[in-house]
């Protein structure tokens, strides 16, 4: 069956801002897929990369005891500002504090719920998981790279509808026209199209979202201006309704330090299906205080809400309840949990994970299309140079980040764990193996690249469980008879993917 | 094959273009959804939406923008379009 399709100078011009668009964002595009892909782990990560994240959370954690914690070692912190506490998880076992000093800067700390030792953000140990998301939207370029990656998630956007475009006349046989027959052009070319089809729902996603994220001010201020006077308040007091409760600054002093656990037992009585994520405290030491529960079932695309409560009359304030949301407090949630892909369960993040990588091939194989296509005479020698010159950047640079990634986990294990400053280590060796393994593909035949880093990559992958099981003493086996089962997890992946490396290469030299 | 060049533009066109279709797309796609956030009694139901409309409004005058054959007449009527609907705001509010 064939659709309508665009009338000729439509097509062109729509295929030739396709091409464009694509070629200038694709290698920003590929590193925040790529990275994204990993980074859906990131929580998933953390055990396998930090050894001292590797024990039972206590069944009833002492938040006061906590908090007195935290005001130990940062005497100007203030707990009558708005704090937050995580709950800890069997992924990251420390309870994360995030509160402000008395002068208004931000004080972010790891607490262990059993011996009370602090970690600053600033100080933590291990930061691989963490690298690797902040590359995801170029996060080490400060405050600009937050805006590039949304512009360029904006260019994916219009290089998704173009695309969408120009194979609208055979969009449905293109869905299934799966072949390897043929030339190597044609096969990139087919891949290109068919997993661009199957991807648009992900791909529409991923761009609006990703595009929400970084241009995010673009969007609230005009709003700001227009409707609510200037303030971005009123926008969040729809998803955060405690917010929108005035405090009494003049309030009485009060201690509340043995309301938390109460009140929180109470709350998970109530929601049992659910798990706490996280709470919030106003006013702590206040007599007007009150604490917010975060919930989350991470299943439902609407499956979190917050319940609000006095620590005083322990009554709720406000709430948001899970499944029964309004659509404007439904919305930025679910945006976040599309992006994050934190519902739905482990599953739903392998088939968000498979699709990343589908995707990173369909920009890979849209700059080889591009460039072999231009390898004729309507085109001048410089023309052509410049073209191959692109493409075996873009090449360097995508094909030599997986075996970086790889390097960063092995440097992550081979670093001593207890050397000072030690995170600014291993993401050197990160970036530094990265641009290295880059420069010297610069000198390798364009056709070895890929199939070099990929058996890199495989030989890292490897060393990665062996690594771990030497130096922290857990091998898959016994992290999997401990019950850390994410130890295991990340290992076996390792191991996985060395097989997937041999399969490709084995298929490669068949063809 | 590579789009054929006869249906392109010139330099000067396509900068003219793209830079109505970035900057006068994103003030007209933000426009159009301050007139219904002026309209609507429930605010917040429009700013939510905003998250994703307005991306996808954006995207589609960016798309216009080439397919109109000369570059000045998109930042004429994407220019225009902004102030009328500007002035709409003006009196709504």
């Amino acid at each position: 069956m064939k659709l309508k399709s665009l009338s000729k100078r439509s097509y062109n011009i729509l295929f030739h801002t396709h091409t464009v668009s694509g070629i200038v964002i694709s290698f920003a595009l590929f590193i925040i897929f790529f990275a994204g892909s990993f980074s859906l782990f990131k929580d998933e990560i953390y055990t396998w990369e930090n050894p001292e994240a590797r024990f039972e959370i206590p069944k009833e954690i002492d938040f006061p005891q906590i908090l007195d914690a935290v005001e130990k070692e940062y005497p100007s912190v203030d707990l009558n500002k708005e704090f937050t506490l995580s709950y800890p998880t069997k992924k990251y076992p420390f309870v994360y504090f995030y509160g402000k000093s008395e002068e208004n800067e931000g004080i972010y700390a790891g607490v262990h719920p059993i011996s009370y030792e602090i970690t600053d953000h600033d100080k933590a140990k291990t930061t691989v998981a963490e690298t690797i998301y902040e590359l995801h939207y170029f996060d080490q370029i400060p405050t600009l790279g937050l805006y590039l990656s949304g512009f360029v998630a904006f260019f994916f956007l219009f290089a998704t509808i173009t695309g969408i475009c120009i194979h609208w006349k055979n969009i449905l046989a293109k869905f299934s026209d799966f072949s390897t027959k043929g030339k190597l052009k044609q096969v990139w070319t087919k891949s290109h199209t068919v997993l661009g089809v199957i991807g648009i729902p992900f791909q529409i996603i991923y761009a609006t979202t990703g595009a929400v994220f970084g241009l995010l001010n673009l969007l609230l201020l005009p709003s700001a201006l227009v409707l609510f006077d200037g303030k971005t308040e009123p926008i969040f007091e729809n998803i955060e309704p405690e917010h929108s409760i005035v405090l009494n600054e003049e309030a009485k002093e009060m201690d509340y330090s043995g309301k938390i656990l109460p009140i929180l037992n109470s709350v998970q009585n109530e929601y049992k299906d659910f798990e706490v994520r996280k709470i919030n405290l106003h006013h702590y030491k206040k007599e007007d205080g009150f604490i917010t529960v975060t919930l989350d079932d991470h299943e439902g695309i609407v499956g979190d809400g917050n319940i609000t409560k006095s620590l005083k009359t322990e009554e709720v304030l406000t709430s948001i309840i899970p499944y029964e949301k309004e659509y404007s407090q439904a919305v930025y949630n679910s945006i976040i949990k599309l992006h994050f892909a934190n519902y739905g369960g482990f599953f739903l993040k392998i088939i968000y994970f498979i699709l990343a990588i589908m995707t990173c091939v369909v920009i890979s194989s849209g700059v080889l299309i591009w460039q072999k296509a231009r390898q004729n005479n309507r085109y001048t020698e410089a023309q052509q140079v410049f073209h191959k010159k692109v493409t075996k950047s873009y090449l360097t640079i995508t094909s030599s980040l997986l075996p970086a990634i790889a390097i960063l986990f092995l440097a992550n294990k081979f670093v001593p764990f207890t050397l000072e400053g030690r995170t600014f280590i291993v993401n050197s060796i990160f970036f530094g193996g990265w641009l290295l393994l880059s420069l010297l593909a610069y000198f390798e035949k364009q056709e070895k690249i890929f199939s070099n880093r990929l058996m890199l990559t495989a030989i890292f992958a490897l060393l990665i469980p062996i690594a771990n099981g030497i130096i922290t003493g857990d091998w898959i086996w016994t992290a999997f008879s401990k019950g850390l089962i994410f130890v295991a997890s990340v290992d076996l992946f390792w191991i996985f993917l060395f097989g997937v490396i041999l399969l490709i290469l084995k298929l490669k030299r068949t063809k | 094959m590579p789009a054929q060049t006869k249906y392109l533009s010139d330099k000067t066109n396509r900068f003219l273009k793209i830079s109505a279709g970035v900057v006068g797309g994103y003030f007209l796609s933000i426009c159009f959804h301050l007139i219904i956030g002026l309209i609507i009694t429930n605010k917040s139901i429009l700013v939510m939406t905003s998250a994703y409309s307005a991306f996808l409004l954006w995207v589609a005058f960016l798309v216009f923008a080439f397919l109109i054959r000369k570059g000045k007449h998109v930042w004429l009527i994407y220019s225009i379009s902004i102030l009328i609907l500007s002035f709409i705001i003006y009196l709504l509010k």
